[in-house]
């Protein structure tokens, strides 16, 4: 396969990797993971197999938002270390060939920004106009809360302005105002700041909704595109190889337009694909996943989808029916503790009950449907949370390296750490932890490097087409994925049981199917339905030879 | 375990990838593609709208259509299925249409769906008649809803019948079965019903669906198994029933003899059940009532007319009267046909007449089938009764007379346990 590096549309066969600075690895003994204990840590991530690594926000924040609340856009956090760390930090990854994508949050800044503390101290201030005020809170009525459990109203008052200012996130995230063509230089000055460093790109939080206009929803207007093309021309102009990756949490056809002409998005999430895997699996059913997959458009050939099964926020069920919210509810957030917002703030594996089969046959999933993967830190060893933290804390937990102090995490007293490390019979550190399951050859680990190994042997799951063979089991989930002469067959039992599936393959007839993870031939492709049983949760990806 | 020697290979590869479904819709057909579409649709937007939680599938069980039944069973409406909706059901719905083979009529395409549900494991199975033109979604939901909700084994329709509908029913199986097996079932011959899956696999057990009393009147057949098998049974009304058959209609006589001997034949297999039996009980009803437009009037016939024959077939019949009957019940029912200022087999009577028919039935006194038809002018003669007397009369008055109908049976009980044992009395 072609080394990522000299390839400028790199992202489009990457595995993503995304992680938290402040819970991955101490290495000063302050309880707080850092840019230096990271470092260390790049040989466990280079030998897992992944291409990417994607960092949550390291910015100067007060932290109300766990760093998505920005405070300084030009530096780093203390607590995470130096710029001097990070440049290192930097340098050491693209030795060993991993890229680097850090958090770019144009939405809003903290309220202890300084440009909203200039901004709100006069109406006459300069950067009055970098953020969104109004007299009242009646402008944008119809415009819908997204953190519904703590916020009451997009807008905010604020004492010191005496004026109303809008966020669509918490109350102390003040959205910027990107109708002032101030505030797109300047985030374009932001971004060219860290690609200069050496990022090589930036997951864009928040996209949807920078503009606002009376009578619309503020999400995905024009004039945010405007915007957004501002951005992604300016990129163009200076660097190649770089990928903007936008967060939009909106139906495919509507995250289409953050993509162009190939001209603004490299890259967008997939966000209602990750809630319907979890629901054909419940369910024991291919049909959510299939029409969504149907459902989304074709996108520039430069541009790719991003997906995934977990990440730092709750599972979103935003974009789902209420018939699918409420089963989701039930199916996997009994204990309403477990629900935010409008999802569910669990990890893979609890979400999975711990069951390997399952978490294997999802992660499966995940490295065959189109798109880029990107894993969740601590899913490769089905670490568990912690839903009694506050927010989104509970997903957020201290990677655990060991059975030792702290996991391994950090030499601090437990009681210093952020967060405490994961400590119940099920999911604990003291078995549950890396060095153990380098230790066990079929470890979760283990497993899921060879899935990574497995996928990167082709580019047809990256970049290949997808065409549903849709057999007459609907528990079995059964595609062709094609990339020039390249095919693979791909089958999932979605079952609890063993399923016999026949398909339709007789346009395939002559070709050889090759198992790809033991490269074990099976019988040849004929004119009869091919038929084929799997165990419970099992799945095979067939490289298609002609012989 | 189910006789599968009904599933063909084809289908059963089929109900391999189906696999195990909570509810299983069955729709027997020949040549039903005025009506399958709709009933098609509706099954599936029950499916969407009150169990999209639920495993389901829909079989439709072809007796040989030549017209395009089955093809529109596979094909319509797909559009609304594939439509990814806020409506849309979460789960795969399939759709199997398969022909049968053996002896045409309903009972082996109901078997087949007893069969299928059985290799499916079934929690519920619902049976439909594409020959009624007013199925709805909701039809299903009240049919099968209570197997999932309250698992009931046996669900029977209620039907909105209007005075000039259903005599066959109202006149003579309703009061007939009520009095015999204890229950009051107000549809026991329906051709909708739900059950449950347990009930399913255990009727496809029985060696009985051969024999032509099964044959001729699988329906209440149904009814009774679930009845005498002391499987859980509820009634949940469906309002108006509009049938518009497909094929043409038997003739009278064919169809009231093969249903009356096969009542006759049901009632003496189950006597174990029945004999001892002294109070009738109510099968509860369960759901709300299905709302339903108010059906087209039916213009009753004249009663009088039909009654006009009465006293010329009671002479035609006294030989095999006589034998039927006792002496009081012939000379009784010689002087009703008679009475020229009340014309009319009154209910009382009626109910006598049609239990001792039932007792000579029990001692073979003669060959069943003519047993059957001789009772054919009596009934005749009842249903002209009522329609004189009901033509006019509210829908309520017309009930308290069929609820008195049905009491006259109950009291006939009693006769007819004395005599069932006994040897044949005349």
């Amino acid at each position: 396969m072609t080394d990522a590096a000299s390839n400028p549309f790199w992202y489009r066969d990457a595995v993503f990797y995304q992680l938290h600075v402040k819970t991955f690895c101490d290495s000063d003994g302050d309880g707080v993971g850092d840019f230096r204990g990271l470092t260390g840590k790049l040989d466990y991530l280079q030998g897992l197999g992944v291409d990417c690594l994607w960092l949550l926000p390291t910015f100067p924040s007060p932290f109300r938002d766990d760093g998505y609340d920005i405070a300084d856009y030009y530096s780093i956090h203390p607590g995470y270390g130096t710029l001097d760390d990070f440049k290192e930090f930097l340098a050491q990854a693209h030795a060993r060939g991993l890229k680097v994508i850090t958090e770019l949050v144009t939405n809003h800044t903290s309220d202890k920004h300084p440009w909203f503390q200039e901004a709100r101290s006069s109406v006459d201030n300069p950067r009055r106009d970098w953020y969104v005020w109004s007299d009242t809170d009646e402008k944008y009525r119809d415009v819908r809360i997204i953190f519904l459990d703590t916020e009451p109203s997009n807008w905010a008052w604020d004492p010191v302005s005496k004026a109303y200012y809008w966020h669509r996130f918490f109350s102390h995230q003040p959205d910027l105002n990107y109708d002032n063509p101030a505030v797109r230089e300047e985030m374009w000055n932001v971004m060219k700041f860290w690609l200069d460093l050496g990022v090589d790109g930036f997951r864009v939080d928040a996209v949807p909704y920078l503009i606002e206009r009376e009578g619309t929803s503020c999400e995905n207007l024009p004039e945010t595109h405007d915007v957004l093309k501002f951005l992604r021309r300016r990129l163009d102009e200076h660097y190649t190889g770089k990928v903007l990756l936008a967060e939009a949490n909106q139906w495919p056809e509507d995250v289409r337009p953050y993509f162009g002409d190939g001209d603004e998005f490299h890259m967008a999430f997939h966000f209602p694909l990750m809630p319907r895997m979890f629901m054909a699996l419940r369910l024991e059913d291919r049909k959510p996943l299939v029409e969504i997959i149907e459902r989304t458009p074709d996108i520039p050939d430069t541009c790719q989808w991003g997906i995934f099964l977990r990440n730092h926020d709750e599972l979103t069920l935003e974009m789902v029916t209420a018939e699918e919210r409420d089963y989701m509810y039930e199916e996997y957030a009994r204990d309403p503790v477990a629900r935010l917002n409008l999802g569910i703030r669990r990890r893979l594996a609890p979400l999975l009950d711990g069951d390997r089969r399952r978490i294997e046959l999802l992660n499966g999933l995940l490295m065959s449907m189109p798109g880029s993967p990107i894993l969740y830190y601590g899913d490769e060893i089905g670490m568990g949370d912690n839903i009694y933290l506050g927010d989104r804390n509970g997903v957020r937990t201290p990677m655990q390296w060991s059975g030792g102090w702290n996991a391994g995490f950090s030499t601090a007293d437990p009681e210093r750490l952020t967060f405490a490390v994961i400590s119940n019979p099920l999911y604990g550190y003291q078995a549950l932890n890396v060095a153990a399951q380098e230790r066990l050859a079929h470890s979760l680990l283990n497993w899921t490097k060879r899935l990574i190994q497995v996928r990167k042997t082709t580019r047809v799951f990256s970049q290949g087409r997808i065409k549903f063979l849709n057999p007459t089991n609907h528990r079995v989930l059964a595609y062709i994925r094609t990339l020039g002469k390249e095919q693979v067959l791909v089958v999932n039992n979605l079952s609890s049981t063993v399923q016999a599936v026949e398909l339709a393959l007789q346009s395939l007839a002559g070709l050889v199917p090759i198992e790809m993870f033991g490269n074990s031939l099976f019988p040849r492709i004929g004119e009869l339905p091919y038929l084929l049983t799997l165990g419970p949760y099992e799945f095979y990806w067939f490289r298609l030879r002609r012989a | 375990m189910a006789d599968d020697s009904l599933v063909s290979d084809d289908l059963l590869r089929t109900l391999v990838g189906v696999g195990h479904v909570d509810l299983l819709v069955g729709i027997p057909t020949l040549n039903h593609a005025g009506t399958i579409s709709d009933v098609v649709k509706a099954v599936e937007a029950s499916f969407r709208t009150y169990f999209p939680r639920q495993r389901t599938a829909l079989i439709n069980s072809d007796a040989g259509s030549t017209d395009d039944t089955m093809a529109l069973v596979q094909n319509c409406c797909l559009d609304q299925a594939r439509t990814v909706t806020a409506s849309s059901g979460l789960r795969t719905t399939h759709r199997i249409s398969t022909p049968y083979h053996g002896t045409l009529g309903k009972t082996n395409a109901v078997r087949l769906i007893f069969s299928s549900a059985d290799l499916l494991q079934a929690n519920g199975v619902v049976v439909l008649d594409p020959d009624v033109a007013n199925i709805t979604p909701e039809w299903v939901a009240a049919l099968a809803a209570p197997l999932r909700d309250r698992h009931v084994d046996f669900v029977a329709p209620v039907y909105r019948r209007q005075v000039a509908e259903g005599h066959l029913v109202t006149q003579l199986l309703r009061p007939l079965i009520r009095a015999t097996y204890g229950w009051r079932v107000r549809e026991p011959l329906a051709s909708e019903f739900g059950c449950s899956g347990r009930f399913a696999a255990h009727c496809a057990e029985q060696e009985s669906w051969g024999s032509h009393d099964v044959q001729n009147a699988v329906h209440l057949w149904l009814t009774g198994t679930a009845l005498a098998g002391s499987f859980s049974v509820a009634q949940t009304e469906l309002g108006t029933h509009q049938l518009v058959p497909s094929a043409p209609q038997q003739p009278l006589a064919d169809l009231f003899r093969q249903v009356v001997t096969s009542a006759f034949a049901m009632i003496d297999e189950h006597a174990g059940y029945w004999l001892g039996k002294t109070e009738v009980k109510d099968v509860p009803m369960v759901g709300a009532p299905v709302a339903a437009e108010a059906p087209d009037e039916i213009v009753p016939p004249d009663g009088a007319r039909i009654l006009e024959s009465f006293d010329q077939d009671v002479k035609n019949l006294e030989e095999i009267l006589r034998i039927l009957l006792t002496k009081d019940t012939f000379a009784a029912l010689t002087s009703a046909a008679a009475d020229p200022s009340r014309p009319g087999l009154p209910g009382a009577l009626w109910a006598t007449t049609v239990g001792e028919f039932l007792v000579a039935y029990h001692h073979n006194v003669m060959r069943r089938d003519h047993i059957a038809q001789a009772l054919l002018p009596l009934y005749m003669a009842r249903a002209g009764t009522f329609l004189h007397e009901h033509a006019n009369s509210s829908p309520e008055a017309a009930e308290a007379a069929l609820e008195s109908l049905c009491v006259h049976f109950e009291q006939v009980k009693t006769r007819v346990v004395d005599r069932w044992t006994q040897p044949a009395v005349r």
